[in-house]
């Protein structure tokens, strides 16, 4: 992999990624506990790089004292949407812009309600996934708060799991619950309760399975100027299977009052466990299916491991009407 | 009728290599062959890609391809794109080595 690339050369140490529980419940918590990581970030010479919400924004605005504009960066937090799979690359962009001389220190705020529980358990895996994608960027600390009063049931037993370190008072400490060799993703792909149709696909099946989607997505409410979108995922997914998992595959589609659903099964395995959420650089020729599946589709679910082969599911949202 | 279509202008300045229909794995060769063929004592080349309905990384790679292909021989290449591959473009966020136009017009005449 040669993710860290595209960063800045820097004369500093690539320490990596410190990543940060801060477990809080209420306001004036919440201020106990960042006011403390902002003169830690002062200490440091760090950039502050901030993705909270408005009101946040507003309630620590007066307490970063002597902090000029630029050591202090306000980015938009969930800018990068709905797809837990844009979340990495959003820092990476954020991060990559400030200047390489100084460490960074960043506020990782995410709308947990926001999001639906499938969605939710991908996102809890992408910040598993985040220590291993920063493993190599030079100093990084990010503090993602958690407010245990409006988070959803069980939302930071889960997310200890994800964060190697926890924020207390004002101190980091080791976290107890990371999972730190495997990720046990809970199974958030169970059988649907609706009516499925299936296509077996081969090479020489593309056109008639785009063919497929689109009628399909279009007739169940898919906004039509997002239908090339997801021929794009359904076909890079499909090749992926022709070209590394036996020739073919199955595909299985279906909706919900909410989404449609294309789910691409294969006997291949997808080792990398970062293949799409890095930008592959500008001179680099392929390597980028999964990268655009993840750029158009609402939620991807990844499923693979030896012997169980492939099973990618990808969502596109039906157009409220 | 065939998934992709393509057709070279060598009686044009610049030359232009025409595209039409779907760029996928299976057509991914043929449309580098067009490329290829294209670019061979081209002075300055312009793909017309207002045609493609359908490309995918497959079909990235291969401008990606012929971009570098033709720097390495001083040819500037310009792209008409239609708006899937103007899309892949944005996607992949390559618009500073793929130079993509709206209309073949505009392709040609950026060509100097």
């Amino acid at each position: 992999m040669n993710e860290a690339s595209d960063e800045p050369q820097s004369s500093m140490a690539r320490t990596g990624v410190t990543h940060l529980l801060f477990d809080y419940e209420g306001e004036s918590a919440y201020l106990a506990g960042v006011l403390p990581y902002f003169r830690a970030a002062r200490t440091a010479r760090a950039t502050l790089v901030l993705a909270v919400s408005a009101a946040h924004r507003e309630q620590i605005s007066p307490h970063l004292p002597g902090q000029t504009a630029d050591e202090v960066v306000f980015v938009p937090a969930g800018a990068w949407g709905s797809n837990p799979g844009r979340f990495i690359p959003a820092w990476r962009d954020w991060i990559t812009a400030q200047p390489a001389h100084r460490p960074v220190f960043a506020v990782n705020e995410l709308d947990w309600s926001g999001h639906s529980a499938a969605a939710r358990c991908e996102l809890r895996y992408q910040e598993w996934l985040l220590n291993q994608a920063f493993a190599d960027a030079p100093a990084f600390s990010l503090l993602c708060p958690v407010d245990r009063g409006t988070a959803p049931a069980g939302a930071v037993q889960k997310l200890a799991r994800s964060h190697p370190h926890t924020w207390i008072g004002s101190a980091q400490q080791p976290g107890s619950a990371f999972q730190k060799e495997h990720y046990v993703l809970e199974d958030t792909t169970a059988e649907p309760d609706t009516e499925v149709e299936q296509m077996r696909y081969g090479v020489d099946d593309l056109s008639a399975l785009r063919a497929l989607v689109a009628q399909r997505a279009l007739a169940w409410g898919v906004d039509p100027a997002r239908i090339t979108d997801l021929q794009l995922a359904v076909t890079e997914i499909a090749t992926n299977s022709i070209r590394y998992g036996d020739g073919h595959g199955t595909l299985r589609i279906w909706h919900t009052d909410e989404e449609v659903v294309c789910e691409l099964s294969d006997a291949g395995v997808i080792a990398d466990r970062l293949a799409g959420i890095v930008r592959p650089p500008v001179e680099q020729l392929d390597g980028r299916g999964l990268w655009f599946v993840n750029q158009v589709c609402d939620l991807v679910q990844i499923r693979s491991a030896p012997g169980k082969g492939t099973r990618i599911r990808l969502s596109m949202s039906i157009r409220a009407l | 009728v065939e998934k992709l279509q393509t057709r070279i202008s060598r009686q044009t300045t610049p030359r232009v290599v025409t595209a039409a229909g779907e760029i996928d794995m299976t057509t991914q060769s043929l449309f580098a062959a067009a490329v290829a063929e294209g670019l061979t004592g081209a002075d300055a080349l312009v793909l017309d890609l207002l045609g493609v309905e359908f490309a995918d990384s497959t079909g990235l790679w291969a401008l990606l391809k012929a971009q570098r292909d033709a720097a390495a021989r001083g040819v500037p290449l310009r792209i008409a794109a239609s708006r899937p591959v103007m899309r892949l473009v944005e996607l992949a966020q390559v618009q500073r080595v793929l130079l993509v136009h709206h209309d073949r017009a505009t392709a040609i005449n950026a060509c100097g």
